[in-house]
């Protein structure tokens, strides 16, 4: 009998398979990150994934893109906008702001391992001061737009790869705006004047976030002067408009580069690689946008749309009280949504999410109406210089060439400091509508509360000035506490 | 005359699992009261042989006592005889007897003719009856031996079986007295009665339920016997093996084919719901081929599956049984407890469902045929506003918030009632299910060939379910000591589907169904489809539910093998030695196609998703049933097995399609193409596992199990697990000092203790990966590689579950009532939960061992045979279930939430938090209406404001308990069954109310409530039911959307009528039964939308329960049916 079990347990051992290193996990669909980072291939392919972070419908592909747009005293919105537009931030509303807190957090790990990385992999040493400069400039965008709306915030310079590196008290805003600005010199630095992809961060670009970063910072000369070598680089210049559509030229769903193009975020007619920007704006029956929400539009009775002179091009530009339809008939606008924004238009998007629109972070006019502002700031009060660059952006608008003088120019007499930066804050008001710049302006000039109160009769409170600290943030870190949350939530 | 009948039976865990009939132990004591010894050299006794050949082939060999006795045979050598056919032939060859084969491993000794036995000289032929096993189904009844009074009539008749196949060696005693007969081969009997009234007779067979019948005036009797289901000696199957139902230790449930084919589904699971007490089924959607959330004894995971392990006649699926047709499966067994469930060890802890399919046994070949036809239809409709009264809130909506109005009087006078979206989106729908089978076989050879189809469509426009079934079941024997089984079966499902779970505003067939404005008809007058929003108000993720029903193309085609091929080796009598090599392959086509008249997709998109899955087993393993002194009986297990699954999928799509005829047959006409994916996943588990079962005078049950199981999914540090359990079982009744406690037939007592684990993990997720994405520069598509948002974790380590588990089964008058009652506990440490990490660290979550989850209950199944005659026969079951849930401990003590719902309120409502039951809802709680028609929160932490300190845990969507009650009355040839379901508790977080019973927030159509109860600005009412109608109004997660989801529903009642071919002399039939029967037809329920069973977040996880969120009906079917048999 013995002899019968020791057989078959032998033949039981033989049928099986031997487990010897059979339990290891090989995955072919996934790159496992130890076997990664070992040439230019994958460093390039490291610094796609930051920009990739931004290319989220909780960024840039819908949310964050339109994030400021109903607080903004030209504008209301409707349906899940609704609380927005009262300046209430709701749970619903929190989840989404969760969302940018979340994204950009993933930009700065990926470029945190990309700077943790890419500097050991053997390869071109110009092309890896590239890759490099374009992880700080990443990082430092991202920071800058979370210390925008949440203030102080923890700096992460370490990309996360265990479960015990958590923590992070929230630096003071201070302390972020260093670590941006150290970045932005680096990248300014490292990143060439032209890429040869277009899209992706160059000096200019690094140049320009670094202006707008001391502008907010009210360090006048400083902004001023990196303004100035963004403009004395001559790598960009304004497009020409002559007629309305003519600013179809620069924001053309159809568009993929433009003499202004500073930093743009990316998209292009598809699913993978598109925006649903567009349907924000136009309403589901609109030829403008395929299948359009039509979640924002103005009210004659705000003062920046009343206003608005009819000699600037671009009124008619963005403002439209009729449109197509997907006929192509044009159809008045309804009498409880009465005008519409008509910046970012796609006839030929194949999806709801596909649109080709780029969303403009900066655009050249920026680095001109940056200079003028912070000149006169320095200055305490306007200059030549800062009057012509103002100049150079109305003009376009009013369908002059940008650099020879003409009847809609202002003058330098009629302003002082105060006056002037009034002047510089509307004209971008007016040139950078529904690009996410107005709400920061008001934020950062302290005049949020009295324009809202004098457009839309609401009085805001001091919570809805910064969005909340994520609950999941403070639930889960260490250093962060319910004490530490933004006032108000 | 008298007789005595012996069964005589072998009992190993192998030998068994190729038998599919019940048996019986006869203790050898009680056999042996034949003086033996006197046999000559050359010849011995027929008895003692017939119990050699039983211990030797494992086969029950039934014989009269009289007929063997003083009988001696010449015994051939046994290694000679390659099948007890044989070996029976050779034995009884100079005898005047011969065998029937009565049942599969089962044979009768009976009589060849008159001619007179061969007896030994000193044999008497004294009559005596015996006491056992003989009468069946337990009885421990003690006929007394008396003379036999003078007979003075006679009677006959012939038993059949439940096939009205006849059955011989029936039995057939005339009660209280020892006057009795065994019925012939054809099942005739012929029988001597006195001629007074009030004489019974009882009729008995091994395996078959004992019946008893007045005598009266008849002279000739037509007697059917059942087999006997639920009698003790019932085998059962359990992991790796069988055991009689008798010594059993664990906690395991049975549910037959008859209540798996009981009504209409085309999900075998389905069959499972309310058959077995501490087994919650959850129809997570009404829809067709819909999928269901089964919970054995409550969930215990939160990051991994809850879903029981279901295992096909030994091969472990790694998801449901979905492509197996109910009408394939001879029995389920569901084993609760651990020490049922740790031979499974790493995925037991949710329970282990074992399907067995139908396979063919030796004798004529059979034939059968059900089919059934039936007709769906919505089992309610809601009562919402029509198109006046819509247009009437929408202006009282422009009103309130300082517009013009949407429409004029003349306009609101011109619609009417306007477009009643249900009555255009629901429709009576089909049902049809047509399984044949043929089976049959030699000793040697067996088979079972099964073809099925099912169709059925939806009862919402466009839905629809086809499954077609092959299967071949083959055993063959090759010589004496191997037998090779084939189990194969191939199923072809194709589906068309309809987005209708977890929509909103409007953008999935139910929600755009309800939601849809009453003031549009479906098409205009050239048949196109209608714009559906074109008001100012209108949601904008609305489409017209038409379209999108029918227009939008969804279809799934499901191409599944699942194939097994095992080899047992018997080398000598008590070791068998299986192996066995399965595959299940599946291969899935998903295709969509969205037209351009679906607002979102206006130049059409076509997608398709391939996902292939090949899972690959191979189980060796050893059972050796030990020859010890008597009374002792061990039996161990050892095994060794490996399973692989590589699962493979990838998915292309396209948009821009300017020709949009061919659908996705073409997705090359899209001019758009999206970014292809793909994906290849493989884990692998490697195990070692062994069991004894060790039984003392059969009252006392051992049984203790180890499996250790290696998985490729943890860690280098955490591969390995290990899961033992132990088990005690005391059968009571065997002892002596309860053998005059004649009204008690069964009495055990059964404890067990055990661990077992749930892999829980997906594979790749202690690896750090990164995975492609896509950016865009200069209008070109640019891939990155990018981690994922779950933060890896290398040291994960294995959840584990442990169970005690302690049950008593109780018989009463010859178990005519019985009952089973079980305590459990559950303790689940360890567990894997994907926990959420500060968003600063770059990632959302991260997996971790956090937390102890405790579940612990009750169960109770009772079965009684209320009435018990010829003519009428009463059976009722009743089973109750009651589970707590309880969660002990989470990481950092902090929650843990559920999905998210839809818009409006985009928030979780589900919460896991220490010390409170599994998934309970937690929002806010309202306090009436504030003089502005707002709803007003509890300001429960009294700051002033409503804030998120203000939330608390509004109900619990865990029931209180579960209870079943099914019933049969048979009277002559029609049986009348009902099935009863019941739900106590388990409240429903009814997010439809969201949209549908608002302020008309998004625009939506309204409940008719609404129009009726709201507040109105002109006459503010503070305890108005629902807010100002205004598309500020907010809602918030509060208690205004919790229902009681209670419940009582009649979910099956069913006449059948049995007719009684034999009598009217259809040869060619041997059996026919029609049907007619309703599904859903009454349901006792306060819930107030379409139904109460209702789980659409639901799937695997426990953790998103009791939601209803845009969910699909459930039908009400009427079904016309029949059973034959040729």
């Amino acid at each position: 009998m013995k002899k019968y079990i020791k057989t078959s347990l032998i033949a039981l051992c033989a049928g099986a398979f031997s487990c010897q290193g059979m339990l290891e996990e090989n995955p072919q669909s996934l790159l496992v990150a130890d076997k990664f980072y070992k040439n230019a291939a994958d460093a390039n392919t490291a610094v796609n994934a930051i920009s990739s972070t931004l290319h989220q419908a909780t960024m840039y592909n819908l949310r964050y893109a339109v994030h400021t747009t109903a607080l903004e005293d030209y504008a209301s919105g409707q349906g899940f906008y609704i609380p927005v537009s009262q300046y209430q931030i709701t749970t619903p509303i929190m989840a989404v702001t969760d969302g940018y807190w979340n994204g950009f957090y993933r930009a700065i790990d990926a470029a945190n391992r990309v700077l943790k990385y890419v500097p050991e992999i053997s390869m071109d040493e110009t092309e890896k001061k590239k890759v490099l400069g374009e992880a700080y400039f990443y990082r430092a965008f991202a920071y800058y737009n979370l210390v925008k709306n949440f203030g102080a915030v923890p700096i992460r310079t370490e990309p996360t790869e265990k479960v015990t590196q958590i923590g992070g008290k929230r630096d003071a805003v201070a302390d972020v705006y260093a670590r941006i600005i150290a970045d932005l010199k680096v990248a300014e630095q490292q990143l060439p004047v032209r890429q040869g992809e277009v899209g992706r961060p160059t000096s200019g670009a690094a140049k320009t976030m670094l202006a707008d970063v001391y502008l907010v910072r009210g360090q006048w000369a400083e902004a001023r002067d990196k303004a100035e070598e963004v403009i004395a680089s001559k790598a960009y210049s304004l497009v020409d408009v002559r007629i309305p559509s003519d600013f179809e030229k620069i924001f053309g769903a159809d568009v993929i580069n433009t003499s202004e193009e500073v930093f743009y975020i990316k998209y292009q007619h598809s699913v993978a690689g598109g925006t649903s920007l567009p349907q924000l704006y136009h309403l589901p029956t609109s030829l403008w946008a395929t299948s359009g929400f039509g979640t924002f539009f103005g009210f004659p009775s705000y003062p920046l749309l009343r206003d608005w002179a009819d000699k600037d091009l671009r009124k008619s530009f963005n403002l439209y009280t009729a449109g197509p339809n997907k006929q192509g008939v044009i159809v008045p606008n309804s009498a409880t949504q009465p005008i519409r924004f008509g910046k970012f238009k796609d006839v030929g998007a194949p999806a709801s999410a596909a649109h080709g629109t780029d969303f403009p972070v900066y655009r050249y006019a920026e680095a001109l109406l940056i200079y003028a502002e912070a000149a006169s700031q320095a200055n305490q009060g306007p200059t030549p210089v800062a009057l012509e660059r103002l100049n150079m952006v109305h003009r376009r608008a009013y369908g002059y060439d940008a650099n020879t003088p003409s009847a809609a120019d202002f003058a330098l007499a009629d302003y002082n400091a105060v006056s002037f930066r009034e002047l510089v804050l509307k004209e971008r008001a007016y040139e950078f509508m529904v690009e996410g710049k107005r709400w920061y302006d008001l934020l950062r000039t302290g005049k949020a509360k009295e324009v809202i109160k004098e457009a839309k009769g609401i009085t805001i409170s001091d919570a809805v000035l910064l969005m909340p600290i994520p609950k999941q943030e403070i639930d889960n870190n260490p250093d962060i506490s319910p004490e530490d949350q933004n006032p108000g939530y | 005359m008298s007789l005595r009948l012996h069964c005589l039976s072998a009992w190993g865990l192998i030998a068994c699992m190729e038998l599919s009939g019940p048996l019986t132990t006869v203790s050898s004591s009680q056999a042996l009261n034949t003086p033996s010894g006197h046999a000559t050299q050359a010849r011995r006794e027929l008895v003692e042989v017939l119990k050699e050949l039983k211990s030797h082939f494992g086969s029950d060999i039934l014989y009269a006592d009289q007929l063997v006795r003083g009988v001696t045979v010449v015994p051939a050598p046994l290694e000679k005889s390659s099948d007890i056919e044989q070996a029976l032939n050779a034995i009884l060859r100079d005898t005047n007897l011969h065998y029937k084969r009565i049942k599969n491993g089962a044979y009768m000794i009976i009589k060849t003719s008159s001619r007179k036995p061969f007896r030994n000289p000193d044999s008497g032929s004294s009559a005596s009856i015996a006491p056992g096993a003989a009468m069946g189904e337990g009885s421990r009844e003690v006929l007394h031996v008396e003379a036999i009074a003078k007979a003075d009539r006679s009677i006959s008749g012939v038993v059949l079986g439940e096939d009205k196949e006849p059955l011989p060696g029936v039995n057939v005693i005339l009660k209280g007295t020892t006057r009795g007969i065994s019925t012939d081969i054809d099942g005739k009997f012929t029988l001597n009665v006195p001629d007074e009234p009030g004489h019974v007779l009882v009729f008995s067979l091994v395996g078959y339920t004992s019946k008893e019948m007045p005598v009266g005036n008849q002279t000739s009797f037509e007697i059917s016997l059942q087999q006997s289901d639920k009698t003790l000696d019932e085998v059962v199957v359990v992991g790796y093996g069988t055991v009689k139902k008798s010594d059993i230790t664990g906690s395991v449930g049975s549910v037959t084919a008859k209540e798996l084919t009981s009504y209409p589904t085309s999900n075998a699971v389905q069959g499972l719901q309310g058959r077995t007490p501490g087994v919650q089924v959850m129809q997570n959607s009404g829809a067709p081929g819909g999928t269901l959330s089964v919970r054995v004894r409550g969930g215990n995971s939160l990051q991994g599956s809850n879903e029981p392990l279901y295992v096909v006649d030994g091969f472990a699926l790694s998801g449901p049984p979905t492509a197996i047709s109910p009408d394939e499966i001879e029995s389920m067994e569901i084993l609760k407890d651990a020490s049922a469930t740790a031979i499974y060890g790493s995925r037991g802890a949710n329970g282990v469902v074992l399907i067995t399919t139908k396979s063919g046994k030796a004798g004529k070949v059979q034939i059968s045929l059900d089919t059934y036809y039936a007709i769906q239809k919505v089992g309610k409709k809601l009562d919402l506003m029509n198109a006046q009264e819509f247009a009437t809130l929408a202006n009282e909506r422009a009103q309130n918030d300082g517009f013009a109005p949407y429409f004029t009087d003349e306009q609101i006078g011109n619609f009417g009632k306007g477009t009643d979206w249900q009555d255009v989106m629901f429709r009576s729908a089909p049902m049809q299910n047509h399984a044949l089978s043929v089976s049959g076989g030699t000793e040697n050879t067996q088979y079972a060939i099964a073809g099925n189809y099912i169709g059925q469509k939806g009862i919402i426009r466009g839905s629809d379910y086809q499954r077609a079934n092959l299967r071949l079941n083959l055993s063959q024997k090759l010589g004496d000591k191997v037998r090779l089984s084939y189990n194969s079966m191939l199923s072809n499902t194709g589906r068309k589907l309809l987005t209708t779970e977890n929509g909103f505003k409007g953008n999935t067939v139910t929600s755009a169904t309800l939601i849809a404005p009453p003031t549009i008809a479906p098409k205009d007058e050239n048949g196109n489809y209608n714009f559906i929003k074109p008001y100012a108000f209108s949601p904008n993720s609305l489409e017209n539910p038409l379209a999108l029903a029918e227009a939008r193309k969804q279809k799934s085609q499901d191409f599944y093998v699942l194939s097994n091929l095992a080899a047992s080796y018997q080398p000598v009598k008590n070791l068998t030695i299986r192996s066995s090599v399965g595959v299940e392959n599946s291969s899935m086509r998903g295709d969509t196609y969205s037209p351009s008249v679906i607002t979102t997709t206006p130049t059409g998109s076509a997608t398709i998703d391939y996902a292939n899955k090949f899972n690959f087993l191979n189980e060796n393993t050893a059972t050796y049933i030990f020859t010890l002194p008597k009374s002792h009986e061990l039996t161990l297990l050892g095994g060794i097995t490996y399973q692989t699954e590589k699962s493979r999928s990838f998915n292309a799509g396209a948009t821009g399609f300017s020709y949009e005829g061919m659908e996705s047959e073409n997705i090359g006409v899209g001019r758009n193409p999206a970014v292809p994916t793909s994906t290849s996943y493989q884990w692998k588990l490697f195990s070692y596992l062994a069991r004894a079962n060790y039984g003392f005078k059969g009252r006392y049950l051992v049984t203790a199990s180890i499996r250790a199981d290696g998985s490729s999914r943890f860690g280098k540090a955490n591969k390995w697990g290990y899961f033992p359990s132990a088990a005690f079982a005391w059968r009571m009744i065997d002892e002596p000092f309860l053998k005059d406690a004649t009204a008690l037939s069964d009495l055990k007592l059964r404890t067990s203790f055990g661990v077992t684990g749930n892999t829980a993990l997906s594979p790749y997720q202690t690896l750090f990966t990164l995975g492609p994405v896509q950016t865009v520069y200069n209008d070109q598509l640019a891939v990155g590689q990018l981690t994922g948002t779950l933060l890896t974790n290398p040291d994960l380590k294995w959840e584990s579950t442990q169970q005690s588990n302690i049950g008593v089964d109780v018989g009463l008058l010859r178990n005519r009532v019985s009952f089973t009652l079980d305590y459990y506990l559950k303790n689940t440490r360890d567990l894997l939960a994907i926990v959420p990490l500060q968003l600063s660290t770059g990632y959302n979550n991260t997996i971790q061992n956090i937390g102890q989850i405790r579940n612990r209950g009750i169960e109770l199944g009772i079965n009684a045979t209320l009435v018990n005659t010829a003519a009428l026969k009463w059976d009722l079951n009743v089973n109750f279930s009651r589970n707590r849930s309880k969660v002990k401990q989470l990481a950092g003590g902090s929650d843990v939430f559920g999905t998210a719902l839809g818009q409006p309120l985009s928030v979780p409502i589900n919460l896991i938090r220490v010390n409170q039951p599994i998934a309970v809802f937690y929002g806010y709680l309202e306090d009436g209406l504030d003089e502005k028609g707002a709803i007003r929160y509890k300001d429960l932490n009294g700051d002033g404001t409503i804030s998120l300190a203000d939330k608390t845990i509004i109900r619990d969507p865990n029931p209180d308990f579960l209870y079943n009650l099914s019933t049969r009355v048979s009277y002559k040839n029609f049986t009348l069954n009902m099935f009863w379901l019941g739900k106590q508790g388990g409240d429903i977080f009814n997010s439809n109310l969201t949209s549908q019973a608002s302020s008309m927030y998004f625009g939506e159509n309204q409940l008719r409530d609404v129009y009726l109860n709201h507040w109105k600005a002109f006459s503010p009412d503070p305890t108005a039911k629902y807010p100002k109608i205004s598309a500020n109004t907010s809602f918030k997660e509060s208690n205004r959307f919790v229902e009681d989801g209670s419940f009582f529903r009649l979910k099956n009642i069913q006449l059948a009528y049995s007719i009684p071919v034999s009598k009217w002399g259809v040869k060619w039939l041997r059996s026919a039964e029609l049907y007619v029967s309703a599904q859903n037809l009454l349901t006792f329920t306060k819930y107030s939308w379409f139904d109460p069973e209702v789980n659409t977040l639901g799937g695997s996880n426990s953790i998103s329960i009791g939601v209803d969120q845009t969910g699909y009906p459930t039908a009400k079917t009427y079904t016309i049916g029949a059973h034959l048999n040729f």
